[in-house]
């Protein structure tokens, strides 16, 4: 059976309606009207309900006009992760995945959100609504290739967005404290002469360092469709613009929920933390020539947990045969996203930089070069 | 009057004598009276010897001898010191010249250079330059350690006409000194490559997995409540270095004799 979809239409002229991220309010692409976000959700909570009678009602009355049972087979696991709805706008029926909570109809490219997906996980405490466009991500895609000499021309002109999808991911939000205590061996030396001999005077010290350290909404993404060298690279974000979640915010976008519950996710939080803790501390004992760590101890309190989703466009692109995957964080603009090289340009290069750098040296040190390493020689 | 002709006839007479004993005559550049090269040899050293006079204005002299009793007391020094004054040897009016001189009767060789040859070559030139034929004369190759002394020569001379006579603080390059210089600079250059390369390869990459959490850090950062520097102990090593002589300690420069010429001498 189809789940219930809530598609925010314009009062007005019964357009769908858009979350805007510059203006911060759900618009209507048709007439131009806006409206605030807690306004359409109490109007939608009232439709919602009604609406969700009327289909029951209707679907109590069907008739059943053919024998269907022999059609198709069961989804078996599949079912499992599979979900389907209904577009409110051209009635289609259609499947997603069971963590798509936003989507749009592939016929009529009516934004919804699937409200029963959202059923049996947690609901995010905080959404960062998308600040940047489609435009944005397509304009910072160009900038990302610029200034790299070795992309090869034939891509940037030769391939195409395959797809751009701005998609809000599930992230867990972890708080947590570190209390480090470490100790190191460190050392300072001088050298003087005395006669024939270099004498070398090292003084040794043991140096101790106790500390604590506090983290706040350390991200780590809940969605395992997600790749995680994808999310840490386009952090940070701005929390200042966290909002107490609302599905107002989600027509338009994509939105999964996590499929990788807290605890799980807390080994990388717990893993980030300690590094940057032992890092930190270790930054503190200067003025020596040498350290080394003796020992080390973190103690990781750990704090509260939020449940956020956060906004990111992805940009998908094909050439030569390879997929390209990118990334931007939809608040800041931050792209990320490998990118090819080109062998040829590649290897001139090299070549080009021995054959000028080999000659520049052999004008400049040829003569003194020579006679250090022919004297080790001779 | 009288007199004085047949005193000059009997001491011109006497100077004949003496030369065709030895068999050197003044102004040959390789006189061979040891009868270690063949013919052949002993002309191709004296085009070359009489090439650098050309090139240089200066005299390059090989003289073997089977005996150097009756030169110089026993001191080949000396005796070379006394070929190369009594014959006149050497080029122009300061008679710039060096001269080498074997004995194969107690394998013993000296250099004596005068003039301008004293400038050429300094006591640690002859040193060096002795040890470009020492190894060749050992093993009784004597063309080999000859054409090596002569092509050391014009190396040298070439030095101290630029105003860089090899001395203790200006060493001559060492053998193929330029190729290793050539080699080395053509690592480096590869590895520089290597490196930019790798950089610009570096700005195509901007994927990776953060180990940090720096930009989470609370605001207060770490608060430390214990830092503690103690010192423990101090250790000593020594390492047997002896100073380098530096180049000035050394003294370099020529050190001549009395009657003005410089030489060098040895077994081989």
């Amino acid at each position: 059976m189809s789940n219930p979809v809530t598609n925010y239409k314009c009062p007005a002229c019964t357009g769908p309606l858009h979350f805007a991220g510059q203006s911060g309010r759900l618009e209507c692409e048709y007439c131009g009207s806006s409206y605030d976000v807690r306004e359409m959700e109490e109007l939608y909570a009232k439709e919602e309900a009604a609406a969700a009678a009327a289909q029951a009602e209707a679907e109590s009355q069907e008739e059943k006009a053919w024998d269907v049972e022999a059609a198709g087979g069961e989804w078996g696991e599949d079912g499992e992760r599979m979900r389907a709805w209904t577009c409110p706008s051209c009635g289609a029926q259609l499947l997603c995945e069971e963590t798509t909570a936003a989507t749009s109809c592939p016929y009529c490219g009516n934004p919804a959100v699937v409200p029963g997906q959202f059923a049996g996980v947690r609901k995010p405490d905080y959404i960062l609504p998308f600040k940047l466009t489609k435009e944005n991500a397509m304009a910072a895609l160009k900038e990302h290739y610029k200034g790299k000499f070795l992309l090869p021309k034939a891509f940037v002109e030769e391939n195409h967005i395959r797809e751009i999808k701005g998609v809000y991911v599930p992230f867990w939000l972890f708080d947590s404290q570190a209390e480090v205590d470490m100790t190191f061996h460190a050392t300072n030396s001088d050298t003087h002469r005395e006669g024939d001999y270099l004498v070398t005077n090292t003084r040794h010290y043991e140096v101790r360092r106790s500390g604590r350290i506090g983290f706040e909404r350390v991200p780590v993404d809940g969605s395992s469709k997600m790749s995680d060298d994808f999310m840490d690279s386009i952090e940070p974000y701005d929390y200042k613009e966290l909002k107490p979640f609302s599905t107002a915010y989600l027509p338009g976008f994509l939105a999964d929920k996590y499929d990788v519950d807290a605890d799980a996710a807390s080994r990388r939080a717990d893993s980030r933390c300690t590094n940057t803790a032992l890092s930190s501390v270790r930054n503190t004992v200067i003025g020596y020539e040498t350290v080394t760590v003796k020992s080390q101890r973190v103690d990781l309190q750990r704090g509260k947990v939020k449940y956020a989703i956060l906004p990111i466009w992805m940009l998908s692109t094909q050439w030569n045969g390879k997929h390209y995957l990118f990334a931007m964080n939809g608040q800041t603009g931050k792209m990320v996203g490998d990118l090819p090289a080109d062998g040829k340009k590649l290897w001139t290069a090299f070549f080009c930089l021995a054959a000028g750098a080999s000659v520049l040296l052999s004008l400049f040190f040829s003569g003194p070069l020579g006679r250090f390493v022919g004297g080790l020689f001779s | 009057m009288r007199k004085r002709g047949f005193i000059l006839w009997i001491s011109l007479l006497l100077m004949l004598t003496l030369w065709a004993v030895a068999g050197i005559r003044p102004n040959e550049y390789v006189t061979d009276t040891a009868g270690l090269l063949s013919r052949e040899e002993l002309d191709a050293l004296s085009e070359h010897a009489a090439r650098l006079e050309e090139n240089y204005h200066f005299g390059i002299y090989i003289i073997t001898l089977d005996d150097m009793t009756g030169y110089g007391d026993d001191d080949i020094e000396d005796a070379a010191e006394r070929i190369y004054l009594d014959n006149a040897l050497g080029v122009g009016e300061d008679r710039s010249g060096l001269l080498l001189l074997l004995s194969m009767k107690d394998r013993s060789w000296a250099l004596y250079a005068f003039g301008y040859g004293n400038t050429a070559f300094t006591d640690y030139g002859k040193e060096y330059l002795s040890g470009r034929f020492l190894d060749d004369f050992r093993e009784d190759s004597w063309y080999d350690g000859l054409t090596d002394f002569q092509k050391t020569c014009e190396e040298m001379l070439e030095s101290a006409q630029k105003g860089e006579a090899v001395d203790v603080n200006r060493p001559p390059d060492p053998p193929h000194a330029r190729v290793y210089g050539i080699l080395v600079c053509v690592l480096l250059g590869v590895l520089i490559a290597a490196l930019i390369t790798f950089l610009l390869k570096r700005q195509l990459r901007s994927v990776a997995k953060g180990t940090q959490a720096e930009a989470f850090v609370s605001a207060g950062g770490l608060e430390l409540s214990r830092r503690q520097d103690q010192y423990t102990h101090t250790t000593q090593t020594r390492i047997y270095d002896p100073p380098v002589k530096h180049d000035g300690d050394s003294g370099g420069g020529t050190t001549t004799t009395s009657r003005g010429g410089s030489s060098a001498s040895g077994h081989f």
